[in-house]
């Protein structure tokens, strides 16, 4: 592969999805239907402000779709991938195979 | 970072990546605490309703009033509970409240139904169709044949196990997963029966005779579900290890 190709991918790469954590969110997310909050942070291992700015991140590029709700008086968040954000998260990891040394 | 050590971040993190679908399955498929939880309710209903049933008859046969009527009562008390229980809309309620305080810390994970197969779907209609034959089979050999009442289990083995093989290959959108080791649950069944036949003394005696098939079909049904709950603190162990990937930025910006 050329350099010029390696570069194109380079500035191809989702810089939102390219982030560890999230990546992390978006590949769990990408084998279950719906995940919470409170999977995320155990699995995760991230503070309740980080993991929360993270989901922000991911929610306003349109890759998460959050659904909130009241379980009795307790509220629950939970959080499904978008059409958009599996489409994402596929070309991502089609770049970083590209990417990757034989 | 320079390219060489990118490259082989990229490459620990593909890795990763692949696992962590994985074990997140494993992990939802294991949740098997609702599971565990079900059976030992079906489990004490048996013994509320198999016990007072025994001993009121005895006291009906022996003339004991009281013991009859304390009998009765406690039926009176246990068929409203089982009816409660066994509607989602009333006591599944309350299981559900139990089940999520029981994973409070660990949170939710649903999984996506996968579609069935060609061949899943051909596994399941033969499954249900040898329930269909072995429950027919079952009916015949204790009208007809007179079989004992200490082959009991053997015979009920023969419904119970294609039932669990069928419920395990279709699973309606209402049972919940059990993970793969239910599968491990026929089999122990399977065998129980065998031994019976056998002749192994593993049978309850008289007066507790009802107990030789619930015992074990609650009893390996909790055992399997008890080691789908172990296996999922594994998988959440694994699923903790992979999550943390290496990279550059590690904060929400």
């Amino acid at each position: 592969m050329s350099k010029k190709q390696v570069n194109q991918i380079h500035n191809s790469i989702n810089r939102v999805v390219h982030e560890p954590v999230r990546l992390a969110i978006l590949k769990i997310l990408t084998s279950a239907k719906e995940v919470d909050f409170n999977f995320l942070l155990t699995t995760l291992g991230v503070t309740k402000g980080n993991l929360a700015t993270h989901i922000n991140k991911l929610e306003t590029t349109g890759l998460i779709e959050v659904k909130k709700e009241f379980r009795g008086k307790v509220p629950h968040t939970s959080y499904k991938i978008t059409k958009t954000g599996r489409r994402q998260f596929q070309k991502y990891w089609e770049n970083m195979k590209a990417l990757a040394p034989e | 970072m320079n390219r060489e050590q990118n490259n082989k971040v990229q490459n620990q993190n593909a890795e990763k990546l692949k696992e962590i679908s994985k074990w997140t399955q494993r992990y939802a498929e294991n949740r098997t605490l609702p599971f565990v939880i079900n059976m030992m309710i079906s489990l004490l209903f048996g013994f509320a309703v198999g016990i007072p049933s025994y001993f009121g008859g005895r006291a009906y046969r022996s003339g004991n009033v009281l013991q009859l009527w304390i009998c009765i009562l406690s039926l009176m008390i246990v068929f409203p509970a089982l009816i409660f229980y066994s509607v989602p809309k009333w006591g599944g309620k309350y299981i559900e409240k139990l089940i999520r305080f029981l994973y409070r810390k660990e949170g939710q994970v649903i999984l996506a139904i996968p579609k069935k197969t060609k061949s899943q779907r051909r596994a399941g209609w033969i499954a249900g169709l040898l329930l269909g034959v072995c429950v027919v089979i079952s009916i015949i050999l204790i009208v007809f044949c007179k079989i004992p009442i200490k082959y009991m289990q053997p015979v009920s083995a023969l419904c119970v196990i294609p039932l669990i093989i069928a419920v395990g290959i279709w699973r309606p959108p209402s049972v919940k997963p059990a993970g793969f080791l239910v599968w491990l649950w026929p089999i122990l069944y399977a065998i129980h029966a065998i031994l019976v036949v056998a002749g192994v003394p593993i049978q309850f005696e008289r007066p507790w005779i009802f107990f030789n098939i619930l015992i074990p079909i609650a009893g390996y049904g909790i055992l399997c579900g008890l080691l789908g709950h172990i296996y999922s603190r594994y998988a959440l162990k694994k699923l903790k290890g992979l999550t943390h990937l290496e990279g550059e930025a590690a904060n929400g910006d």
